[in-house]
């Protein structure tokens, strides 16, 4: 009986009788409706494509997992039944302390941290240097773009690391390191290129004075690896003071500040969904109004109220419908073209990728039909609800 | 007996006070009655119809159409009974103007669920009997008020109800046109049965039924035996 149902508000809603300004009512509702679905695909795909180019980044930088010693130090030796943990792809162990970094023209405060040279490109992403062939040579030094800019540095350039912190002066001079800049990088995520200085491990412990010692470990997985259980594992085998946290957990503002990003994106753009159901509202008024003699003589014929909601109710949806499901599938159209082509470019210098990118997950989808759905479904209600009421007697003797 | 209306009141509210239009009115219509009701305008003849036909409710009295008290039907059941077992005939034909005239007749028969190709049939049958075939798939905007008034009364037989309630048929007519709808429904009440309750000011239509009644005083009386 639907069917017969939704035949009669079809054709109710796009009969040519007296009907053009609601036709075109209608079509500005479709449209509306439409842009507001293609404006919350299309930015949460933009804002869900910029999270996770951030989140790579800063994974590639921070790496997958990071176990840092508590109270007790990590013993390595307990670690090395770690390694072959399937999932852990590379591992290193640092220290990661400020210093005063000073070259011939400036200086400084950076963040040291001391790696196993070796491990910068698989544990840290670090691209675009060449590591030296005794790499744990205390004299090679890996400084950010941010750092050599500042301090006027280029490879091979000198570079004094002083750490006062670890000293008290009155009890002698603070350590330094004596370096030469075997290599600049250039990561291009949030302040590490004006921050990160790598050291060699044992370069480090003498320059923290903590010879045999490191504040954590960074653990690079595989793609299939389950967090979880490694963070079980690790736990089990190097006790429970240890804290593991993996990269939202050490970003958590940031990564907060997207999320709370994409809501109020999602929370605005839904205005626009918001303000185009008031046209349909408007709109399926207009219709009652224009249908009152009609209504009145379908509950003459044997139309109940519930039958005379559903014709109206069918007019909303279709309207409402065809915005919702035009907005949604363009959207997803541009986005699936924007995948695959990258048709809108960006400067890479400035954005770090070179075109925009998008992500668009079914449950992203899932909660924009459905605030699209509420919203028609709000939108409908009130309408219906007053072709209801009507009286059949003084429906048909409504002089239009 | 197919509709049974006993002391039946209905007063309106105006602004000096509530005026009473049907004051205890009973009426009883059998299988294939023909019956005019007549009085002078604002007597109550509408009101009147609208109760019978269920769209408006009386303030005291009981109404039975086909053994159901109406009184204790939801608007449900009510709808079922309007659709399965009364027809109405407006003074203006109130055709649906967005379905062709074909259309106008298939949408009471698919309220009551009978099959699109069935249903289809019937109206042209319909249509035929009354010469009007060649006007199926016109909008009732591109037809005559005489043909419109045609449709509107297959429209109310469509479903063979057992009683048509006609609210001034002719009103709206020329005398030529006027006459051939009165020949079309005396011809189809005596082909399918149904009872007719005519509202009318027009004594010729008022001839052709069989039964008179005149609205006086909101009472019902009848005129004296043709």
């Amino acid at each position: 009986m639907i069917g017969f149902e939704s035949w009669m508000a079809r054709r109710m809603l796009l009969s040519r009788k007296k009907v053009g300004l609601i036709s075109w009512s209608g079509i500005i509702s479709i449209l509306g409706v439409a842009t507001g679905c293609f404006a919350l695909i299309v930015s949460v795909a933009v804002l869900n494509g910029f999270e996770q180019e951030v989140r790579n980044k800063v994974i590639g930088f921070e790496t997958d997992l990071r176990i840092m010693a508590g109270d007790d130090q990590i013993d390595m030796e307990q670690f090395a039944s770690l390694e072959f943990e399937p999932g852990i792809a590379a591992h290193s162990p640092f220290i990661e302390r400020k210093a005063v970094a000073i070259s011939s023209n400036d200086r400084s405060l950076v963040k040291v941290k001391a790696v196993e040279i070796g491990s910068l490109q698989s544990v840290y992403n670090i691209e675009g240097i060449e590591i030296t062939d005794s790499p744990n040579n205390k004299a090679q030094v890996y400084v950010g773009r941010g750092i050599a800019d500042r301090l006027g540095m280029q490879e091979s350039d000198r570079l004094r690391l002083m750490n006062p912190l670890d000293n008290q002066l009155y009890l002698g001079m603070p350590s330094v390191l004596d370096a030469r800049v075997a290599g600049v990088f250039e990561t291009r995520i949030l302040d590490f290129d004006q921050t990160y200085v790598f050291i060699p491990i044992t370069a480090g412990q003498a320059l923290f004075k903590a010879l045999g010692q490191i504040d954590g470990i960074d653990l690079r997985l595989n793609h299939n690896a389950e967090k979880a259980k490694l963070r079980e594992a690790v736990h089990s085998v190097l006790g429970e003071g240890v804290t593991v946290s993996g990269v939202e957990e050490m970003h958590q503002t940031l990564f907060q500040a997207m999320k709370m990003e994409k809501l109020g994106s999602i929370v605005v753009l839904s205005l626009i969904v918001i303000v185009a159901c008031f046209n349909i509202a408007s709109t399926l008024t207009m219709l009652v109004m224009e249908k009152i003699r009609e209504v009145g003589i379908l509950k003459a014929i044997g139309f109940s109220k519930a039958r005379i909601s559903t014709l109206f109710r069918m007019q909303g949806i279709f309207i409402g419908g065809m915005g919702l499901v035009l907005g949604t599938g363009l959207g997803l159209l541009f986005v699936s073209g924007q995948e695959r082509l990258g048709f809108i470019r960006l400067p890479e210098a400035i954005y770090f990728v070179h075109s925009l990118p998008v992500v668009i997950t079914s449950r992203d989808i899932a909660a924009i039909v459905l605030i699209g759905v509420i919203v028609i479904a709000l939108a409908i209600h009130f309408p219906t609800r007053e072709a209801r009421k009507l009286l059949p007697t003084e429906a048909i003797q409504f002089e239009k | 007996m197919i509709l049974k209306a006993k002391n039946i009141r209905k007063s309106y509210p105006t602004s000096i006070g509530s005026l009473e239009v049907l004051k205890g009115l009973d009426l009883s219509i059998t299988k294939g009655e023909m019956i005019s009701v007549t009085g002078p305008s604002g007597c109550g003849k509408s009101t009147l119809l609208n109760i019978l036909g269920t769209l408006d409710r009386a303030d005291s009295g009981s109404l039975e159409i086909e053994d159901q008290l109406v009184a204790e039907l939801d608007d449900e059941h009510l709808s079922r009974l309007r659709s399965e077992s009364i027809g109405f005939v407006f003074q203006f034909h109130h055709l649906l103007p967005e379905f062709s005239v074909l259309e106008n007749l298939i949408i009471p028969q698919r309220l009551l669920r009978r099959a699109e190709v069935d249903s289809r049939e019937r109206a042209l049958e319909l249509l035929e009997k009354v010469g009007l075939s060649e006007r199926a798939d016109h909008r009732p905007g591109a037809i005559s008020g005489g043909e419109r008034q045609r449709v509107a009364v297959l429209r109310a037989l469509v479903n063979r109800p057992s009683v048509v309630l006609a609210d001034e048929p002719t009103g709206n007519l020329d005398v030529d046109a006027a006459s051939k709808l009165m020949e079309m429904i005396s011809s189809l009440a005596g082909d399918f049965g149904q009872a007719f309750l005519i509202v009318t000011h027009n004594p010729v239509v008022a001839a052709i039924c069989l039964r008179n009644l005149k609205m006086e005083d909101g009472q019902l009386i009848s005129s004296p035996e043709k």
